[in-house]
């Protein structure tokens, strides 16, 4: 596949040349250990990195704090890694370290990830790479959503589809601060929740959440999302395929039913 | 020759008046009464998406992706979204995986065959929609 042949092939020569890499999700030392009775155990240090940037037309004076504090509360949520069972997969083969592309195995996963999580703030969409993450702040959103039960909310944030760039009001995240993890964690793969039963979910989406946990499951999800592909861990090292974010931002910011506000004038 | 035509045009409207009349069909309203089928299978994205992951679709469809195809010549998950409902039904829920998910196959286990219809159309729509950039809203 060119993208990822390229991707790969950038991350390589980046470590070759011992520079730092940049992107959404870049991964180090990556490797399997197979325990022999179905169960595969990853170990790797990611990097993750989330760009946030500032579209609104009176500035955020409180974007500091917002910032450091999605950025704990992402490490919090990513620490200790993930463990799924029931995972279909090819058949490891801990000799060859290689997958057998014609036995088929049922794995029980142990995600054993270290994660470093960077938030950092940029000013010009120059500063964006094609497979980094973006929280754009703007003023407002005009976007109304219906839940399961009929009722019509405004949204405090829109992300667009997994992987892509997420946007996010700022009174409303003044309000809410866990609303820019939130968003961040549909960027990695998660689904909103409606169900009055799990408000204590940090994914339950209709204003009044009584916690903010995490289950198991979407843990896992989310490691398996970072990981992308379980091959990848044979490769040592990767950073995530290119999603072309600057040119999927400016989409979905100029997209006119999203009813985005914010200062044009930043927007460059 | 004429007249001749007109008969036979006569005559084909009176047979088919007769045909009408004999099969009247039956009123929407009885007909709707009769079943009473009523459709509760509701759309529930968060749901659906818990079916996706159990099944663990994306270990092999990666996704993100922008491709299509993986290198092995697997759809990636966009590249299920691309496909026409029809044959992802088909391609998913009957024929393909090479048997592995089948009775006697390696995945028997696997929720797959045992999914209902309702949820079979919710796991579907969730694919289709990964194709659509729909808009995550949160409040």
């Amino acid at each position: 596949m060119p993208t990822d042949l390229i991707d790969e092939l950038k991350s390589n020569i980046s470590l070759l040349q011992n520079q730092p890499l940049s992107g959404g999700i870049v991964a180090k030392n990556l490797r399997i250990s197979d325990n022999g009775s179905g169960e595969l155990t990853l170990y790797g240090d990611f990097t993750i990195t989330l760009k946030v940037l500032d579209l609104t037309t009176n500035g955020a004076p409180d974007l500091n704090s917002l910032m450091t504090f999605t950025q704990q509360v992402i490490t919090s949520k990513l620490r200790g890694g993930g463990y799924k069972s029931g995972i279909n997969f090819l058949k490891y083969n801990a000799v060859k370290k290689a997958f057998d592309k014609d036995k088929t195995w049922t794995y029980s996963i142990r995600y054993n990830f270290n994660f470093s999580v960077n938030v950092i703030q940029i000013n010009m969409l120059n500063q964006l790479r094609g497979n980094d993450f973006v929280l754009a702040v703007v003023d407002s959103i005009g976007h109304q959503f219906t839940d399961q039960y009929g009722k019509r909310h405004y949204s405090g944030g829109l992300t667009n589809g997994k992987g892509g760039p997420a946007v996010i009001t700022y009174d409303i995240w003044k309000k809410n601060r866990y609303l820019g993890v939130h968003e961040f964690f549909h960027t990695l793969g998660l689904d909103d929740i409606e169900d009055h039963g799990k408000k204590e979910r940090l994914m339950y989406h209709l204003d009044d959440n009584t916690g903010q946990s995490i289950s198991d499951t979407e843990r896992g999800d989310m490691m398996h999302f970072i990981m992308g592909d379980l091959r990848r861990m044979l490769k040592g090292n990767y950073s995530n395929v290119s999603n072309n974010t600057i040119q999927l931002l400016r989409i979905f910011i100029n997209n006119k039913t999203n009813g985005f506000k914010y200062n044009k004038a930043k927007f460059r | 020759m004429v007249s001749n035509i007109i008969r036979l045009s006569l005559g084909s409207m009176l047979f088919l008046l007769t045909a009408a009349c004999v099969n009247k069909p039956l009123s929407n309203q009885k007909t709707l009464g009769k079943g009473k089928i009523v459709d509760t299978c509701r759309y529930y994205r968060y749901e659906a998406g818990q079916i996706i992951s159990t099944l663990g679709c994306r270990n092999c469809h990666l996704a993100p992706d922008l491709e299509l195809k993986d290198d092995r010549g697997w759809p990636t998950f966009r590249g299920l979204a691309n496909m026409d409902s029809l044959k992802l039904i088909k391609y998913v829920f009957k024929e393909a995986h090479k048997g592995w998910y089948s009775k006697t196959g390696t995945f028997k286990a696997s929720r797959m065959d045992t999914l209902n219809d309702c949820e079979i159309k919710g796991a579907i729509q969730y694919i289709k929609d990964a194709g659509r950039s729909i808009a995550i809203p949160s409040q």
